[in-house]
Order: C-alpha cells, then sequence, then structure tokens
C-alpha cells in the first residue's frame, strides 16, 4: 500500500518538480512621479508556454485568461478596494489559416479586438507575454496603495469525457514513442483526469504589487 | 466604397437623445459597407436613423398593445416585439422583431443582423426584409459605427459567448465527487434550451450510473434528474424551476466542497458525508439579481431512503473497511424550502474582501416509516410516524484585508430546529473535523458529554457499548460555530508596514505562499427539557464555557493548504494535521 502510495506521489508530482519555469503574473509598477498618471503593467509568464497548451490549442480548444487587476488603498482598520479592471485573452488555432490568433475581450463582450494573429506558437507567446498597460491609475490620495492582480487560465470547451479521451487516446504516446519520460506522461494523465473528474480544473495566479504612495 | 453617414443617433435612448442634441450637436454614425446588405437598404436605414422625428431606442422594447406610436422607430441591439402600433417605419439593428396579434406596422421594416416574424394577426403593411448576419455597432462618444464583424469578433461571438436561439447536446458529466456510497456518479443524458422574447427555457434529462460495484446496471447503481427550467429576464429576473429526481444526497454538505470530500474519499478511503437517497420531484421559484442576490422558494415532495456503504476503490487503505453510510429516517416528507443568499465577494474561489451570507428556512412534514437508530434518549419516536418540524440554517462571512499582505476572515454558522417534532436524522448537525473544528477528529464522540455528535451523556470510565450507532451519524438538533482567521503572505509582516518599497521573494507555485492562523469555536446540543450540558430548553443557549474551541495554524500554496490544529478545551486532544484545496471558507 505504502509503495503504491508513494508511486503515486511520484507521478503526480513529477511536472510540478521537473518543471523549469514556473506561470507568473509580474507588475511593473510606472515611475514614482507619474503613478497618478499613469496604470501600472501586468505581464503573465509562462501561462501559456508549455506544450500541453499547445497541443490543446491545436486540437480546437481555445485557451481563455482573465484578468483582474484591483487597486487597494490602507485604511485605518481595514484595507479599501478602490477600483477594479478586467479582460480576458482568447487564444485559438485557426486550423485553415494554420495561425494561432489572440483576441482581447473587454467589458461584457462589448469591446472585441484582435491581438494578432501569428504563425508560430513561439510568436503568439510572446505577444501574450507582452506587458500591458492596466487602465487603472492610482488615486492622489497620501495614503498607501498596491494593486492586486488575478489571472485565471483555462482550456475552453473540454469536457469530462474530452479530457478522458485524450488521456487515453493521445497523452501517452509520445511515451510509448520515447519521445518523453512514460512516468511523467503517466503522471501527467491519472493528474488531469482526477483533476477533471473531480472538479478542481481551475489554474489560478495571483500577485500582489509593491505599496506606494503618491507624492 | 466607404459610406459615411451622419445621423443624430445615442445609444442610449430616446429622451436622452433628444435632451443632448441641441447642446452636443449630431453624433456622427459611420456605417462601412456590409456584406450582406445591399446599398440601397443602408441608404434606406440612414435615413431612418438620420430623421430628427424617428424614435431610438436600445435593448429589447416592446410596443403594448394600447400604444401607438406616430412615427418611425429604430430598436438597436434589441429585440422589438409589437403588439400595438406604429403607424411609421422600423429598423432593427443586431436583433429581431416580432409583430404579434394585434400588432401592426403601417410602414416597412427592416431587420439587419436578426430576423422577421408575423404571429398571428400581426400585419406589416409596407415590405419586410430581414438581413441575419450580424453586424458590429462601435458606440462613441457621439459616434457610431455600423460595420461588417471582423474574423475575431465572430469566432467570439459564436464559440465564447452563450448561445441564443436555441442549442442541445448530449452530455456525460460526474457529478463532481466520489464517495462510499456511489463511488463515482456519472450524469448522461440531452440538454437542450431555446431563447424566447421573455426569457430561456432549459430542459435536462440526465440518467445517474453510478461507478460503484463496477457499473453494474441494478437499482442501486441507477437514478435520474429531470429539469425543466423557465428564466424570465437576464440579469435580473425570475427562474421557475420543476425537478423529478432519484439522487444520493449528502446529509450535510457544508463542511468540506465536494471536490475535497471527493479526493478524501478516492485517496485515503476516508468518506466525511453520510448520504440518504432522495426519490420525488420540486418545483422552485427564484428572483436572482445579478450573481449577488438571489432568494428562492421550494416546495418538494420526497421520499428518503438510506443507501449502504458499498466499496468503491481507493488509493490507500483500499482493503479496508469503509465506514458505514449510517442508517438514516426512511419515509415520506413534503418540504417547503424558503432560501436567500447575498455575496458581495470579490472573488468566490479565494475571497479576500466581502459578505458572502446564506440562509435558509425549512419546514417538513411527512410520515417516517422506518426510524433510523440513534443514541440513547436523543429523541421521542412516535409510533404513527407523523413528524412535523422546522429549521433554519444560517451562514455570515466577512472578508476584509488589513494590509497589503494580510486577511482577517470571520465567519459565524448556526442553524436548527425552531418548532414542532424532533427533527428527522437527514437535518440534524454535527461539528468536528477539518471543516468546523478541526482540532477534533470526524465524528469524534467526546468522552463525557458529547456536544460535537450528541451522542449522549456518560461518565467518564462508565461501562457500557458503543455511545453512537453504527456509522456513528449526526445529532444535534441545533449547533453554533464561529471562525476565525488570520491570513498573511509568506515573508511578510503582519500589518505590511514595512513593505512599503520592498520586494518579496516568490513562493509557493502560482501565487505568493501564506501562512494561516486562525481559531474555532462551536457545539452541538439537543432541544428539550434541560438535561446537564447536553439539552436545552428551545429558548436557551449553552454557556460559552460549554463550548469547544481550537487553535491552528498553516501554510497555503496555491490551493493547497497544510495545516495542524489542537482543542484548548480538551487538552488530551492531540495534534490534528489536515489539507485543504481551498481556503477554509
Amino acid at each position: 500500500m505504502v509503495r503504491r502510495a508513494l508511486v503515486f506521489a511520484a507521478l503526480v508530482l513529477a511536472q510540478p518538480v521537473s518543471a523549469q519555469r514556473q506561470p507568473r503574473l509580474e507588475f511593473t509598477l510606472p515611475e514614482a512621479a507619474v503613478l497618478a498618471k499613469e496604470g501600472p503593467q501586468v505581464r503573465a509568464l509562462d501561462v501559456v508556454s508549455d506544450g500541453e497548451t499547445q497541443n490543446l490549442l491545436e486540437s480546437g480548444f481555445p485557451a481563455r485568461l482573465h484578468f483582474r487587476v484591483e487597486l487597494w488603498s490602507a485604511g485605518r482598520v481595514f484595507d479599501a478596494h478602490r477600483r477594479s479592471v478586467e479582460w480576458d485573452l482568447f487564444i485559438y488555432y485557426d486550423a485553415l489559416g494554420k495561425r494561432y490568433r489572440v483576441v482581447r475581450v473587454e467589458g461584457d463582450g462589448d469591446r472585441v479586438t484582435s491581438a494578432g494573429q501569428f504563425t508560430t506558437f513561439a510568436e503568439m507567446v510572446r505577444e501574450v507575454e507582452r506587458p500591458m498597460r492596466v487602465a487603472l491609475r492610482a488615486n492622489t490620495q497620501r495614503s498607501r496603495q498596491y494593486y492586486i492582480g488575478v489571472l485565471d487560465v483555462e482550456s475552453m470547451s473540454l469536457t469530462d469525457l474530452d479530457e478522458v479521451e485524450r488521456w487515453l487516446r493521445g497523452e501517452l504516446q509520445p511515451a510509448v514513442r520515447g519521445d518523453g519520460n512514460p512516468g511523467t506522461a503517466l503522471g501527467r494523465g491519472i493528474r488531469r483526469v482526477f483533476v477533471r473528474l473531480l472538479g478542481a480544473e481551475r489554474r489560478n495566479l495571483q500577485a500582489r504589487s509593491r505599496t506606494f504612495v503618491v507624492r | 466604397m466607404r459610406l459615411l453617414l451622419i445621423v443624430p443617433l445615442l445609444l442610449t435612448g430616446a429622451d436622452a437623445i433628444q435632451a443632448q442634441a441641441p447642446t452636443q450637436g449630431p453624433p456622427v454614425l459611420e456605417v462601412r459597407d456590409l456584406r450582406a446588405v445591399p446599398r440601397d437598404v443602408a441608404d434606406d436605414v440612414q435615413r431612418l436613423f438620420n430623421a430628427r422625428e424617428t424614435r431610438r431606442v436600445t435593448g429589447d422594447f416592446t410596443v403594448s398593445s394600447a400604444s401607438v406610436i406616430e412615427g418611425d422607430l429604430v430598436v438597436v441591439g434589441g429585440h422589438l416585439s409589437v403588439n400595438g402600433t406604429i403607424a411609421g417605419s422600423v429598423v432593427v439593428i443586431n436583433g429581431g422583431i416580432q409583430v404579434r396579434d394585434g400588432g401592426r406596422v403601417g410602414g416597412s421594416v427592416t431587420v439587419i443582423g436578426g430576423t422577421f416574424a408575423t404571429i398571428a394577426g400581426g400585419e406589416v403593411t409596407g415590405s419586410a426584409r430581414a438581413y441575419p448576419e450580424r453586424v458590429a455597432v462601435d458606440a462613441g462618444e457621439g459616434v457610431l459605427v455600423v460595420r461588417d464583424e471582423s474574423d475575431d469578433e465572430r469566432w467570439y461571438r459564436r464559440r465564447m459567448t452563450p448561445r441564443s436561439g436555441s442549442h442541445s447536446d448530449l452530455r456525460l458529466v460526474t457529478a463532481r465527487t466520489y464517495n462510499r456510497v456511489e463511488g463515482l456518479p456519472l450524469l448522461i443524458g440531452p440538454r437542450a434550451y431555446r431563447d424566447f422574447s421573455w426569457g430561456r427555457a432549459t430542459v435536462d434529462a440526465m440518467g445517474v450510473l453510478r461507478s460503484a460495484d463496477r457499473f453494474e446496471l441494478k437499482s442501486e447503481n441507477l437514478g435520474h434528474l429531470l429539469r425543466l427550467e423557465l428564466q424570465v429576464g437576464g440579469s435580473r429576473g425570475i427562474r421557475l424551476t420543476g425537478r423529478l429526481e432519484d439522487v444520493v444526497t449528502p446529509v450535510e454538505d457544508w463542511h468540506l466542497s465536494d471536490q475535497e470530500t471527493g479526493l478524501a474519499s478516492f485517496l485515503l478511503h476516508r468518506d466525511f458525508r453520510d448520504y440518504y437517497n432522495r426519490h420525488g420531484g420540486s418545483i422552485a421559484a427564484t428572483a436572482f439579481v445579478g450573481d449577488n442576490l438571489d432568494a428562492s422558494v421550494t416546495y418538494s415532495d420526497e421520499k428518503w431512503s438510506t443507501p449502504l456503504a458499498r466499496d468503491p476503490w481507493s488509493l490507500l487503505r483500499d482493503n479496508q473497511d469503509w465506514r458505514s453510510n449510517p442508517v438514516l429516517d426512511a419515509g415520506r416528507f413534503h418540504l417547503v424550502r424558503g432560501a436567500l443568499r447575498f455575496d458581495t465577494r470579490n472573488d468566490a474561489a479565494d475571497p479576500w474582501s466581502g459578505w458572502f451570507v446564506t440562509g435558509e428556512y425549512e419546514y417538513g412534514v411527512g410520515k417516517i416509516s422506518a426510524y433510523g437508530p440513534t443514541s440513547r434518549s436523543i429523541r421521542d419516536v412516535n409510533p404513527t410516524g407523523r413528524n412535523a418540524y422546522d429549521r433554519i440554517l444560517v451562514d455570515v462571512r466577512r472578508y476584509n484585508r488589513i494590509s497589503a499582505e494580510g486577511q482577517v476572515n470571520l465567519r459565524l454558522v448556526a442553524g436548527g430546529w425552531l418548532s414542532g417534532d424532533d427533527l428527522p436524522l437527514q437535518r440534524r448537525f454535527a461539528l468536528g473535523s477539518a471543516g468546523t473544528l478541526p482540532g477534533y477528529d470526524f465524528r469524534q464522540v467526546l468522552p463525557g458529554t458529547d456536544i460535537l455528535t450528541c451522542a449522549g451523556a456518560r461518565l467518564e470510565g462508565a461501562p457500557g457499548g458503543m455511545r453512537s450507532p453504527e456509522g456513528i451519524p449526526a445529532q444535534c438538533e441545533r449547533f453554533v460555530l464561529g471562525q476565525v482567521e488570520y491570513r498573511g503572505e509568506v515573508g511578510g509582516d503582519l500589518f505590511g508596514i514595512l513593505d512599503q518599497e520592498r520586494r518579496r521573494r516568490r513562493f509557493g507555485w502560482g501565487r505568493r505562499a501564506e501562512w494561516v492562523v486562525f481559531a474555532d469555536m462551536g457545539r452541538g446540543w439537543l432541544v428539550g427539557p434541560r438535561t446537564g450540558d447536553l439539552q436545552y430548553g428551545p429558548g436557551s443557549f449553552p454557556g460559552l464555557a460549554t463550548f469547544r474551541a481550537d487553535v491552528g495554524l498553516g501554510i497555503r500554496l496555491d490551493d493547497l493548504g497544510l495545516y495542524v490544529a489542537k482543542s484548548i478545551t480538551d487538552a488530551r486532544t492531540p495534534l490534528n494535521f489536515f489539507a485543504r484545496l481551498q481556503p477554509r471558507f
């Protein structure tokens, strides 16, 4: 029993441990002189750059990156939420045109704009990882303020059955062909199936800027 | 060729347009070449837009049977329902028009990005033309641009937005949990919906197939879930729902999430819930305002029975027996339930500000055909089986950010019997375990007076057999639980004062790691003539000295939280280690 548990743990943990780069969200504040005139820059790194995401995209499953950035200020007892901005980046693969397309959606779908078409996966990743200026300026008050960012990443249109079928059908193939590590593939598959079947598929990143005072 | 149109239009309704036009001047409309609309039609639309006397509205609009609109009408981004009279012509952009019985349009009808229909005696005197290909409408300050959608806009609307019209598909989904009674329940069946001018109708017809006993096709492994729902309104409105169900339901589902319960069962062979089978039907009316507020009233007629624990596979301890599923009351009940939900949390999955309040009142009347076993002197058994009760359950949570790095969260949960007969076992409570008082084990029967599962009182060391029936059911009729926690980023200081102008090392996978300090306090009790510290009168409240409390600390790495808790009211209780896959509350 113990051996089975250890093997399972090793399989499940194999990918996080071996992954070289972790997905992350980063803030860059504007220069101190323009803190109240410009919003921060937000950058999502390594959230769609893995091969698994590429496979999903090319299989027709779009990816959605939902950003929410909040401005907070310190209060006497509790901090206060001032304003927030939300937007989405959708990434999909146009199989006919053989291009990755990135679509930016603001509001409740009121404003849909193209963020570009890219012939290679790497070009698309560069666009997604480009720093984005957020239209959320700090208040001019002299209290401590900070930004909080939340990024939800999800693959769209996947059902449990899709996922199970994908795993059974395709995820093990590279390992069987010798292109990958069987343990990693198996662990990834087991983890994904559990995650999907039991409903915990949400990938959520959070980040906070340093606190600052507008002078 | 690009067609430029100047029209006096703002997308804020006719009154606003007429009020602002004299001071702001005529807004500019640019209509680019449309793939699907001939130029002469675009010119007609332009003329109608530009006409000074035209009435313009945004969104859904209904001309009631008693109404008469003397001139022309333009509707943008909405559905037009004509029950009365429009003397002039009508243009609808990105919407549909229905001219119903008694409705009359004296001029022509032009629809761009939608459909046109007359129903029964609806009448259009002039020509009617409809171009269903949707167009993009960009509204700026005093400017309206009508143009073809780009490929990306069309893709987004078709793939990523809720489909309008009608849709049906065959679904195979899990019930998102795993338990010792069902294994993994699968839901299989069609779902369909259709949009109407008043809202949406949805039908689900799902069969339930349970994986226990290797999906063997027998009655214990089969169930159903049929649902018909009519929703009137969009972001606010009313939902009417009818359901027919034969499903396995947890007794208390508020301790841990479905995912945590399922994973604990699947991985650790520990199921932190009890279950009963509900077979019957219900009707419900829900009023909702966005995602923040809803209130519902439900009437249901249900037969209750107790499924036995079976032997689904688990990763660890698979050769051990599962905890028995307690034998609960069997019978038939008519239930009236009122529920309220108020939610201002900034993030439902991991909130750091806002309120979350839920309340539920239930009146039940029915007949118990077989009482489930209980501890001694826990309740009176009515020989006729008739039972009428009402009970309430309230959960109030407040999330407060106190610095850039920390938050203090508070929760008060309370519930219990209000009046009538003793509560059926399906409606009773227990505390203890990771979701409530983690300093105590799940279904731990305390020595002396047990105020966690209400398994009675016994002097320590006194002889006797089991104090609680097999499976240790929840038996408390009332309970109250208070929880408080501080969550701060690892490496941060308590109030964030020193954080200014400093950068922090990152821990965790997707977020900064957090450390958590928490305390919990609560107890359950029975209602009746005062008996020691276990049973209190209906108007009495146990003294705080009788409560059980624990403290603990932990660390959260992304969604995974690892904690240790210790009772501070029972010194001999050992440290408890536990994990959560979401915030504690």
